[in-house]
């Protein structure tokens, strides 16, 4: 029995090129092409790991990745961003409280102290998060780190 | 001369004076008096005396008895101490019948003085010497006496007589003469004239000492004391005051004097402040504040202009303002500009430093005039820009190289996206490649592709934004131009679920426009409508839509166009920056370049366009366009266009 991989992302290209690259070392890819359809599709196919886009219509997927981590059933369901860290952090900046001050110039400063908040709340792995333009083989080896083929 | 007495010396004098004249006229008073009754008193004796022997004469025993008379008169004369002689005389013949102090008993001439009385020389007087007289002789050693004469008339019993002796004429018989000393009267009077002069001296004295005392405590210590206040205001100590103990005109002038100098410390200590508060300006300020007399020459030199410049005041005062000026022709060019006005309001010029640096300096000239309005030299303010200038330059520099990070950030980030199309597009013909599968293949292919199409249109657009394109404006139909788009974009928003409507004003007047431009401007809006319809994250009841509407402004002179979608809305954040480039929410798909050259388009068409967002309920972007194309600011767009070529 193959093990079960969600690739989340609104850009179509990228679910088809990374399901592909799945399916090829052994795989079952499932595709979704917003963050509302993820969720939907991890309660129905019950995935091994999430593949996960950030910037998306409908749900992000930060909105998800936390909205899977409330429950407890997926509470432990490994994720990889497919985004780069950086991105990760504005995203959880927007968020948060302190907007008045712009990433950009503090971008720095912003990473430490979120990391450090990441960190304390035991959500966020740096190691999850891979960057694009992906490189699937990248990908299928993280993958294959964490589940086992 | 008299000025140079003491006034206590004058005042003496006069009570001296009046003292004198008081003494004297009642001591002299007095004397007449004494002098007076001595006379009556010696007239009232020899009249009694007089009737004494006149009633003797006729009356016996005494009666023609010549030693009986003379015992009577020299008993009357001699029991009055004071009558130094008594004598009884014949009329006619001017014998001497009796007399009290036996000497001289001739008969008087006609010309004895106590005849001459009465008569002159030449015979009886016209009318009978009847009225008694008295004089007051004074004698040969000084001494004075009273004569007294006293006719004895031949009575009704003289005549009646039985010796019938002076039947008839005359009608005086004789006379009865006395002599009175006022040895008495003038010793009194001496005596008194004597007690006077040692009450003079005395009421003089005391006088004086009581008014030296008086003047000297109750005038003379005020004045001093006032002269003394006088002295001390005249050397500033304008704390000394009065003491207010008397309750008299002393006392109210020294209340006087201290208000006056209470007012004038006051109004001292007012000026001093006011005049302290003025340097203070002027010293602490860290601008360069200098002023120049007419002829040119640094009369003050304050302590921001000795920092900045480096000269001590010592160095320039009385030098010309010339020698501060990097260029001594901006002196002249200044001066030359203040003869038609007061004032040169933020003069750009460079100063030299006593170093030999320049320094910018901004610099506000004014006239200075006196209060009669007359022109004495000029005030120079100065702010020494040097450093601001310096800053502004780094601030421009480090701007400018931010605004560079962040359009290599935003193109980075456009970038990632379109090469992640085509690694994974490679991947997938590696694949294809390797299975030999055709699908999988030609499948890489089109990603690939895909990923280079959308850098070629970055790579437009970061052209199209970098080109400052003059507009080619033409009568164009609005109308027409949003129904073309609409046509374009309908199958995609219907192939997302958005419904999409157009709203035209009837009528709509044609519009003077670069209709290429303002094509891509709506279109690159409407797009982004559609896109944040499929991005709004919580699904409702309420279908995506987006509605492009135009109509002329309220004065006719604008037409506006609205493009409303209900889709996710903006934070204030992301609408604060929606205009700048590379600025992308849309990660995947937008170059991050639509809105600022949509933005850019309008602004070169001298038209408006702003945005109304709310999160999660919409937004609307508003553009306003002038009908005549320039918006009555053809110059704006001539002078863009020649700045940007």
């Amino acid at each position: 029995m193959p093990k079960k991989v969600l690739v989340v992302d609104d850009d179509e290209n990228t679910v088809r090129f990374l399901s592909a690259a799945l399916e090829e070392n052994g795989y079952e890819p499932i595709g979704a092409s917003n963050g509302q359809e993820g969720l939907e599709k991890v309660h129905s196919e019950n995935p091994d790991l999430v593949l996960l886009d950030v910037m998306m219509p409908k749900k992000t997927g930060f909105v998800l990745f936390r909205q899977l981590r409330r429950e407890e059933q997926y509470k432990d369901l490994p994720v990889i961003m497919l985004t780069g860290v950086a991105e990760v952090l504005e995203d959880l900046d927007a968020q948060s409280e302190d907007t008045h001050e712009r990433p950009y110039d503090s971008l720095r400063e912003a990473l430490r102290k979120t990391i450090r908040k990441m960190k304390d709340e035991g959500l966020i792995k740096p190691d999850m998060f891979i960057d694009k333009p992906i490189d699937p083989e990248v990908v299928v080896a993280k993958v294959r780190d964490l589940i086992g083929s | 001369m008299l000025k140079s007495i003491p006034v206590l010396w004058k005042l003496s004098a006069v009570v001296i004076v009046i003292i004198l004249l008081l003494i004297a006229a009642l001591g002299y008073r007095n004397n007449r008096t004494d002098e007076q009754r001595a006379v009556s008193l010696a007239r009232e004796t020899s009249f009694s005396c007089a009737r004494i022997v006149s009633d003797n004469i006729v009356t016996p025993p005494v009666a023609h008895d010549f030693n009986r008379t003379q015992d009577l008169v020299r008993m009357l004369g001699g029991s009055n101490p004071d009558c130094t002689n008594m004598r009884l005389l014949a009329h006619t013949s001017g014998n001497i019948m009796a007399e009290a102090h036996p000497g001289d008993t001739a008969s008087l001439s006609r010309d004895h003085p106590l005849c001459l009385r009465c008569h002159d020389s030449e015979g009886p007087p016209e009318e009978p010497a009847v009225q008694a007289h008295d004089e007051i002789l004074e004698l040969s050693d000084g001494r004075r006496l009273v004569a007294v004469t006293i006719p004895i008339l031949n009575e009704t019993g003289c005549r009646d007589a039985d010796c019938h002796v002076h039947a008839g004429d005359p009608p005086v018989l004789g006379f009865l003469e006395a002599d009175y000393s006022l040895d008495r009267v003038d010793n009194i009077i001496s005596s008194r004239n004597t007690r006077t002069l040692i009450g003079i001296l005395i009421a003089v004295v005391l006088s004086v000492v009581t008014l030296w005392f008086l003047v000297g405590f109750y005038v003379k210590r005020p004045v001093r004391a006032l002269t003394t206040g006088m002295n001390e205001l005249a050397e500033r100590k304008f704390d000394f005051r009065l003491a207010e103990d008397e309750k008299d005109e002393f006392g109210s002038l020294a209340s006087s004097f201290n208000d006056m100098a209470s007012i004038l410390s006051s109004s001292l200590r007012e000026l001093e402040k006011t005049r302290d508060y003025i340097r203070g300006i002027l010293e602490s300020s860290a601008d360069i504040i200098i002023t120049v007399n007419s002829s040119g020459l640094i009369r003050t030199f304050n302590t921001g202009a000795e920092n900045v410049l480096g000269y001590l005041r010592t160095d320039v005062i009385g030098e010309s303002i010339e020698m501060l000026f990097a260029d001594p022709d901006e002196r002249k060019v200044a001066a030359e500009k203040l003869k038609y006005s007061d004032d040169i309001v933020n003069y750009a010029t460079r100063f030299r430093t006593k170093e030999g640096d320049l320094r910018d300096v901004l610099l506000t000239i004014s006239q200075l005039r006196n209060p009669r309005g007359e022109l004495i030299g000029t005030i120079g303010i100065g702010k020494d820009m040097t450093e601001e200038k310096r800053l502004q330059n780094l601030l421009m520099e480090s701007q400018r190289f931010a605004a560079i990070g962040q359009v290599f950030t935003g193109i980075q980030h456009s970038m990632k996206n379109m090469l992640n199309a085509c690694k994974g597009g490679a991947y997938m013909v590696d694949l294809g490649l390797r299975k030999e599968n055709q699908d999988m293949l030609v499948e890489g292919w089109q990603m690939v592709k895909q990923g280079i199409s959308r850098m070629a249109d970055m790579s437009k657009d970061m052209l199209r934004y970098a080109k400052d394109s003059k507009p080619r404006l033409v009568r164009t139909d609005l109308a027409q131009m949003l129904s073309d788009i609409e046509a374009v974009i309908k199958q995609t928003a219907k192939d997302k679920g958005v419904e999409f409507k157009l709203d035209i004003a009837p009528e709509l007047p044609t519009l003077s426009c670069d209709s290429r431009m303002i094509h891509s401007a709506v279109m690159d809006i409407v797009s982004n409508a559609l896109d944040a319809c499929l991005w709004k994250e919580t699904i409702d009841h309420e279908a995506p839509k987006v509605v492009v509407s135009a109509r002329p402004s309220e004065d006719g002179k604008e037409i506006c166009i609205e493009v409303t979608d209900n889709g996710c809305g903006m934070t204030k954040e992301v609408k604060e920056n929606i205009f700048t480039p590379f600025f992308s929410t849309k990660s995947k798909t937008g170059t991050g370049l639509g809105l600022s050259i949509a933005s850019r388009m309008i602004a070169v068409h001298v038209g408006k366009i702003d945005v109304e967002s709310e999160p999660n309920r919409g937004t609307t972007f508003r553009i306003l366009l002038p009908i005549d194309g320039t918006g009555g600011n053809k110059e704006d767009i001539d002078a863009k266009e020649g700045s940007g070529s």
